[in-house]
């Protein structure tokens, strides 16, 4: 029964989770120090020269969102209240790419985006 | 003749009407078809409406595409096999390539060298320029008459005929989504 019990468990571990462990392991392998999601959250509340990720996800990740420019709205971030998200690696590396170049000028690094992988997919 | 022969004299002559006219209204409805693709859909539309290709020629569209890390200030970048996908969507149904409809009136004083923003077309500005004055502005505010949607609820279908303008139509910018 207890072996059963451990070949099923993975099975029913959400998408959003799995993606994210797949993610954070290749990122893990080009960071130097263990994510954490104090260093996540951090990361996603600063402001530099005026432009944060809640400049479009607002304060909060469990709300809509609204593009600063157009004002498109944007679905919540938070897994527990949007289940898409973090279930897409391609898309996931998208926005990172994208957002990273907008909010800091730059891309993330493997540390900031693990610690920001940690921090969400726990919201 | 007899009744049933006159009734089914009737009944030809009364399909060959009718589906006279149901093709004359299926023809003037394809110059209006609108060919969705979702990709297309998804990486543009994230941030804005998906605006039609017929909205823009081919050669602004390659303007676009070719200069999507900076794309009105905004980082909008696709990877290559997304960028080729979408760059060959657009010249298939960039402006011109499709038969008369409303947008195709957008290419009327065209100059060769198009904008990248169909709001800056002579075509759009003359059809707007109504809205201005009945707004009472003496120029168009920044974006102001980028979300289509706003008044032309039907603009993600392609659909922008006077005729579907939202009654008592008017901008909510900036506070509505597009």
């Amino acid at each position: 029964m207890a072996c059963f019990g451990l070949l099923v468990l993975p099975l029913v571990v959400p998408a959003a989770s799995e993606t994210t462990r797949l993610m954070l392991d290749d990122l893990a392998r080009q960071a130097e120090q263990p994510f954490t999601a104090k260093a996540g959250h951090d990361i996603w509340y600063r402001n530099v020269d005026g432009r944060s990720c809640t400049s479009c996800h607002t304060d909060s990740v469990f709300g809509e969102g609204r593009h600063e420019r157009t004002g498109k709205l944007i679905e919540p971030m938070a897994p527990s209240v949007n289940p898409q998200r973090l279930t897409e690696r391609k898309k996931i590396n998208k926005w990172f790419l994208r957002n990273c170049k907008w909010t800091f000028g730059r891309e993330c690094t493997a540390q900031e985006k693990g610690d920001i992988l940690v921090w969400l997919s726990q919201q | 003749m007899n009744n049933t022969q006159t009734l089914l004299g009737t009944l030809i002559l009364g399909s060959i009407l009718t589906f006279g006219f149901y093709g004359v209204f299926v023809n003037a409805q394809d110059s209006e078809t609108y060919v969705k693709d979702d990709l297309y859909i998804e990486e543009c539309g994230a941030c804005h409406l998906a605006y039609a290709p017929a909205l823009m020629p081919h050669q602004s569209w390659v303007g676009i595409m070719q200069g999507l890390e900076d794309h009105f200030g905004e980082n909008a970048e696709l990877d290559a096999e997304g960028s080729a996908h979408i760059s060959k969507y657009l010249a298939q149904y960039a402006l011109g390539t499709g038969g008369p409809s409303t947008m195709s009136q957008l290419a009327r004083n065209l100059p060769q060298n198009a904008p990248l923003r169909v709001t800056e077309f002579p075509a759009f500005l003359d059809a707007h320029d109504v809205v201005k004055q009945q707004l009472e502005m003496q120029e168009w505010p920044d974006g102001f008459l980028s979300p289509c949607r706003d008044c032309h609820h039907q603009a993600a279908d392609a659909r922008f005929e006077k005729e579907l303008l939202h009654p008592g139509y008017g901008p909510s910018f900036p506070s509505s989504p597009n």
